[in-house]
């Protein structure tokens, strides 16, 4: 079964996220970013956490004279255990980018929002 | 009426210990909890009307997000609310339960740092009754807790007292210090604390609390950033230990055994090198010391896993071999700070057939724990 019904779209607004817990070996963490959906697995390649339970956050960027600034509001997860931030639109780690996580396809269909396990996210934009 | 004591088979009921947390964390639920065994007139400055409520936040401890997170691990808020580590029930669950820890240490941090000290053992004396009542007490029916008697160490005379309130009951395994001070511990002002510590056969911890001001050290001074600080940590620790074994510490209480706990291990072995080598080269300026420094560091030293080193897995594990993980180390998890290590990462990093004793053999020799526990 690759298949996940998720929910609908009027229910599923943007800034919110929804666990599948029967997708995958862990469950599966879909994500509204400003109207597009992501979807990656609920396990943190680090310690194993369930990852989708961690925080929706930004990150933050060096700007000129010591500035720091805030930006990527919305799209970065921090994991519930050790705080590793993962940009959810690609499933990698904010720092330098060797560890990442799963990203399934998520597609709309009708007023649906589908999870599908069989194809990465990547696979979907190709 | 007669009380029936109930008595179930011992073989039916029981399972062997395989893993001991060494190094977890209670807090108050609320602040009604500690008020009534704190007395005056610490009890008026801490919470009277004007008071701050025994909050001492001015200190670095700043982890990602820390507004959302607090620093925990954002799961263990306690469904029943309250601040991760203060429901002792859900606590259990998931440390004794998901984790599979059949015994957990506590080593409460809840008393913050003072620049009193006479302030400082009164809030951590409170504290140690809080705990004894509570997580040893109505909470630890099952028997799985187990506590650490949090001494203040700048009052040599206080602690000891502290140290006789509890000793004898089997509740308590150990003494516990907070290391941000001067000076270090091998100074003879802390000896009372390790003759109490030897005369109770009571292992005499060391744990980081992060305090605020000028106690926040690091050997060059304050530091500016948390990562920077929690980097730096082993350092206090090595200081420590060096003073130790150099003031003759070791050879003057030959019963004294000292644990390192959230400090690391994976830089004892240059250390040990470099004691050992200025021993050898003017051994007279320290004729109180009988052997090589590394041995008494391996006579009575142990360490916690928690935070274990992430490098790469051989040349971790050639460490281990070197360092004799093996019998210096003792799992621990955090529990709940953000910092915590799951217990099934942490041991799969160490070679398989060290494993039982880093996870549970060496806690049991060394604290003199049961082997098994019910298995309810």
């Amino acid at each position: 079964m690759a298949e996940y019904f998720v929910g609908k779209v009027d229910e599923f607004p943007p800034g919110t996220s929804r666990l599948v817990p029967e997708a995958g070996k862990f469950g599966v963490g879909v994500f509204n970013i400003g109207g597009e959906y992501y979807a990656i697995a609920n396990y943190c390649p680090h310690q194993g956490a369930p990852l989708c339970v961690g925080h929706i956050t930004g990150t933050t960027a060096a700007g000129a004279h010591n500035d720091v600034l805030w930006q990527r509001d919305g799209e970065i997860l921090r994991c519930p255990w050790h705080s590793w931030e993962f940009d959810i639109k690609t499933g990698k780690t904010v720092f330098e980018p060797t560890e990442r996580i799963r990203t399934y396809a998520v597609r709309v269909r009708g007023d649906d929002i589908i999870l599908d396990t069989a194809r990465s996210a990547l696979e979907q934009a190709a | 009426m007669l009380e029936t004591v109930e008595r179930t088979s011992p073989d039916a009921q029981e399972k062997a210990v395989t893993l001991v947390d060494t190094d977890v964390h209670p807090v108050i639920h609320s602040r009604q909890d500690i008020i009534d065994y704190l007395p005056e007139p610490w009890r008026s400055l801490d919470y009277g009307p004007r008071a701050g409520g025994g909050s001492v936040i001015a200190r670095i401890y700043d982890p990602p997000d820390t507004a959302l997170t607090k620093g925990m691990r954002t799961d263990s808020f306690p469904p029943r609310g309250g601040a991760p580590g203060s429901d002792p029930e859900f606590a259990y669950k998931q440390l004794i339960e998901d984790d599979g820890v059949d015994l957990a240490i506590l080593m409460s941090l809840q008393a913050r740092l003072r620049a009193n000290a006479e302030q400082e053992a009164a809030v951590i004396a409170a504290t140690n009754s809080w705990l004894a009542d509570v997580w040893l007490g109505e909470h630890n029916k099952h028997g799985r807790f187990y506590g650490s008697i949090r001494i203040c160490p700048d009052d040599a005379a206080l602690a000891v007292e502290e140290i006789e309130r509890w000793a004898g009951d089997p509740r308590w395994l150990q003494i516990y210090m907070t290391p941000e001070t001067t000076p270090a511990f091998g100074n003879p002002k802390y000896h009372p604390i390790y003759a109490a510590a030897e005369k109770h056969e009571l292992p005499l911890a060391i744990h980081i609390i992060r305090p605020m001001g000028q106690r926040l050290l690091t050997p060059v001074g304050y530091p500016a950033y948390f990562h920077e600080h929690s980097a730096g940590i082993p350092l206090y620790y090595a200081s420590h230990l060096a003073s130790m074994v150099f003031e003759g510490v070791f050879e003057k209480y030959p019963g004294l055994r000292i644990v390192l706990v959230e400090g690391g291990f994976t830089w004892l072995l240059p250390l040990m090198w470099r004691m050992d080598a200025y021993w050898r080269e003017c051994k007279s300026e320290v004729p109180a010391l009988k052997r090589a420094p590394s041995e008494y560091v391996r006579n009575h030293v142990r360490f916690t896993t928690q935070p274990l080193e992430e490098s790469d897995l051989s040349a971790f594990r050639k460490l281990c071999e070197w360092t004799d993980a093996e019998n210096m180390l003792m799992f621990s998890t955090d529990y709940p700070h953000f910092s915590y290590d799951d217990p099934k990462w942490a041991l799969n990093r160490f070679p398989k057939p060290i494993r039982n004793k880093i996870a549970a053999e060496n806690a049991i020799e060394f604290y003199g724990l049961p082997t098994t526990v019910s298995a309810a």
